[in-house]
C-alpha cells in the first residue's frame, strides 16, 4: 500500500484536466455561438465533425493524435522543428487527448446555453446603442453564463476520467503522465486490489464533488450578477 | 429633430407602404396587424424595408437605392418595446441607464419621479408586474441619448392615472428634451392627448394623416376604433372644487385639489350630452356653452367635435339624435357632463 503516490497522481490528474478544459473551452465558446446563431452551408457537416469524438472509441482518437503528434507526424514534426519540444508521452499530450474527448460535451452544453438567450433582448440592446461585441459582453454572455459554466464543469469532469485516448498518447508514466484513471488500471492489472480500491474511492469522491458543483451552478438564480450602475 | 421615412415592405400577406414624417411627436394609429410595429422596426433597423428611405436629422439611415443600411446601434433610434424586453440579469436601475451615454442626472430623476419607479430601482425584472415592466421599458427608451424614440403602445397595462403621467413624460421628452417621438397606439384618446399629428394605418396603408381630431373622426378611420371608445384628455389648473381648462371651469366634485395644481382631465366621448337650449334644474354639475366645430361619422355613429372654451371635445352621438336636434358645424350647444364622468389625474 505504501507504493502509491496519491498526491502525485492527484496533481497530474488535476493538471491534465484543467489544461484539457481550457484547451477545449477556447474553441468551444465561439463554435457553440456559431452553431447556435448562424445558418451557413456546411453547418450540418461541421456539427457532425465536431461531435465525432463522442461516437468514436477514445482509442481511435488517441491513435489519431499519436499519428499527428509523433515525431514523424505533421504537427509533431512542426513543434519539434519550431520549438524543439516533443509532446508525445508528456502530461500536455494527455491534456490534448482529454480535451478532444471532452470537447463535444462542452460544445453541446454551451450551444444550448447560447440558444437559450432570447435574441429579442440582444435586439433591445442594439437599439439602445450597443455594437455587437458589447451586446455579447453585456447581454449574451451574462445570460448564457450558467449554461457555459455547466459546460465547463461537464468538460472538466469528463477530462478527469479520460483513459483510452490518454493512454495512447501519454502512456502511463508514474509521476509524469499517470492520472487517477491510469493508476487504477495499473493497480488492477497488478492485482493490488487494496490500492485500486483506495483510488476508486478517491475517484468517486471527486465525481460526487463535481456533480454537486454542477448542481449548485444550475440551481443558482439567474439574477443578481453584477453590473449595478 | 426631423424624421423623414418612406417604407415599403412585404410581410406575409401584408404589403406595408407608409410615409412617416415628423418634427416632434407623431402617432401611428391603427388596429393590431395594421403594420405599425413592422414600420417602426424598419425605423430602428431591426427590419429591412424592401424599398424606401429613412432620414433622421439630415442623416440617411437607410436608402434601398444607394445601398445604405446603418446598423441599429449606430442609428440613434431607441425603442420602447410592447413586450418590454427588460434585461433579466440586471436590476431596474441598471436597465434604466443601460444605454451608453444614458442620462443619469436630472432626466433620470424626472423619469423615476414621473413613472413612480423609486421603490422598484433595486428589484429584478422577474419580480415586476406587467405594468411596472412597461414603465421601466418606457423610461429606459427615453433615457437613451437617441434622437428618435419609438414608443410601441407604452401605456398598455397601466392604470388611468399612470397612463396620464406616462403621456406627460412623453410630451416632456419631445418638447423639453428635443426628441422626435413616434408613438404607436390603438387608443384614439391617447393619440389625441399625446400627439399633434397622427398617421392612421390599416392593412399596411395610410388611411389619413393630420390633426388627431380631424383624422380620427373621419369615416373610414372612425370604423377602426369604434369599439374601443374615445377618451377625451385635456389639461387644466385646479380652482376651487373644479378645474379650469381653456375658458371653462369644469366641476369635478373633488375637495382634495390644491388651487393652482396642474391636472389632466379624462372624459369618455360617450359620457357627454349635447343640448340646443340651456337645461334647467339638472343634476349634472357641468353645463357649459360650446360651439360645434365639425360633425363626422358613419351610418352607425356620429362624432361631433365641440369647442368648449378653446378645448376641442369629441362627443359621440347617434345619427338620429344629430338630425333631430340639429347638430351641425357652427351650431351653438350646451355641453352637459356629470362630475363623476370626469377622471382627474395630477400631472405636475
Amino acid at each position: 500500500m505504501s507504493d502509491i503516490d496519491l498526491p502525485s497522481i492527484l496533481a497530474v490528474t488535476l493538471r491534465v484536466a484543467a489544461l484539457a478544459t481550457l484547451l477545449a473551452a477556447i474553441p468551444a465558446v465561439p463554435l457553440a455561438l456559431l452553431l447556435a446563431r448562424r445558418e451557413f452551408p456546411g453547418r450540418g457537416l461541421l456539427n457532425a465533425t465536431l461531435n465525432l469524438p463522442l461516437v468514436l472509441p477514445p482509442v481511435v482518437i488517441g491513435y489519431l493524435l499519436l499519428v499527428l503528434l509523433s515525431r514523424e507526424g505533421p504537427a509533431g514534426a512542426m513543434l519539434q522543428h519550431l520549438f524543439g519540444v516533443r509532446l508525445i508521452f508528456t502530461w500536455v499530450a494527455a491534456a490534448f487527448a482529454a480535451a478532444v474527448i471532452a470537447f463535444p460535451l462542452m460544445l453541446g452544453a454551451m450551444r444550448i446555453a447560447f440558444e437559450g438567450v432570447d435574441r429579442r433582448l440582444e435586439d433591445a440592446a442594439r437599439t439602445l446603442g450597443e455594437p455587437p461585441l458589447r451586446v455579447f459582453r453585456r447581454v449574451t454572455l451574462p445570460l448564457a453564463a450558467r449554461g457555459l459554466a455547466g459546460g465547463i464543469c461537464l468538460g472538466f469532469g469528463r477530462s478527469l476520467g479520460e483513459f483510452g485516448a490518454t493512454l495512447m498518447v501519454a502512456g502511463n508514466i508514474p509521476g509524469r503522465t499517470q492520472t487517477l484513471a491510469l493508476a487504477i488500471h495499473q493497480e488492477a492489472e497488478l492485482g493490488r486490489d487494496a490500492q485500486a480500491g483506495i483510488l476508486v474511492l478517491v475517484a468517486i469522491a471527486i465525481g460526487l464533488a463535481s456533480t454537486w458543483g454542477v448542481e449548485r451552478i444550475a440551481a443558482s438564480r439567474a439574477r443578481g450578477s453584477g453590473e449595478r450602475r | 429633430m426631423r424624421l423623414d421615412a418612406r417604407i415599403r415592405k412585404r410581410v406575409g400577406s401584408l404589403q406595408l407602404d407608409v410615409i412617416i414624417r415628423t418634427d416632434d411627436t407623431v402617432a401611428l394609429f391603427g388596429p393590431s396587424g395594421a403594420g405599425k410595429s413592422t414600420a417602426i422596426a424598419c425605423l430602428a433597423g431591426l427590419a429591412r424595408p424592401d424599398e424606401g428611405r429613412v432620414v433622421l436629422d439630415g442623416e440617411t439611415l437607410f436608402d434601398s437605392e444607394r445601398g445604405i443600411d446603418v446598423p441599429p446601434h449606430a442609428r440613434g433610434v431607441a425603442w420602447a418595446f410592447q413586450d418590454h424586453r427588460l434585461f433579466p440579469h440586471l436590476d431596474v436601475r441598471a436597465n434604466l441607464c443601460f444605454a451608453p451615454g444614458a442620462d443619469r442626472g436630472k432626466r433620470m430623476e424626472r423619469v423615476i419621479d414621473t413613472l413612480c419607479l423609486v421603490s422598484l430601482l433595486d428589484r429584478a425584472p422577474a419580480d415586476l408586474s406587467g405594468g411596472e415592466r412597461a414603465r421601466v421599458g418606457l423610461g429606459r427608451a427615453l433615457l437613451s441619448p437617441a434622437r428618435l424614440a419609438l414608443l410601441d403602445e407604452p401605456t398598455a397595462g397601466l392604470d388611468a392615472a399612470m397612463r396620464m403621467r406616462a403621456l406627460a413624460l412623453v410630451q416632456e421628452a419631445a418638447s423639453g428634451w428635443g426628441k422626435a417621438v413616434v408613438y404607436v397606439s390603438h387608443s384614439p384618446g391617447e393619440v389625441h392627448a399625446v400627439a399633434d399629428r397622427v398617421i392612421a394605418i390599416d392593412r399596411g396603408r395610410v388611411m389619413g394623416e393630420g390633426a388627431p381630431m380631424n383624422v380620427l373622426t373621419a369615416g373610414p378611420v372612425l370604423a377602426l376604433w369604434r369599439e374601443e371608445g374615445f377618451e377625451n384628455a385635456f389639461e387644466g389648473i385646479a380652482e376651487g372644487d373644479g378645474v379650469r381648462a381653456g375658458g371653462a371651469l369644469w366641476r369635478a366634485g373633488r375637495s382634495d385639489l390644491r388651487p393652482g395644481e396642474k391636472v389632466t382631465l379624462g372624459l369618455p366621448a360617450s359620457d357627454v350630452i349635447l343640448a340646443r337650449e340651456r337645461p334647467e334644474a339638472l343634476s349634472a354639475r357641468n353645463v357649459l356653452p360650446g360651439e360645434v366645430a365639425r360633425v363626422t361619422g358613419s351610418s352607425e355613429v356620429v362624432i361631433a367635435t365641440v369647442d368648449v372654451g378653446g378645448i376641442l371635445l369629441a362627443v359621440e352621438l347617434t345619427p338620429a339624435a344629430t338630425r333631430e336636434i340639429g347638430i351641425a358645424a357652427g351650431a351653438r350647444v350646451w355641453v352637459i357632463v356629470k362630475a363623476t364622468s370626469l377622471r382627474l389625474t395630477r400631472s405636475g
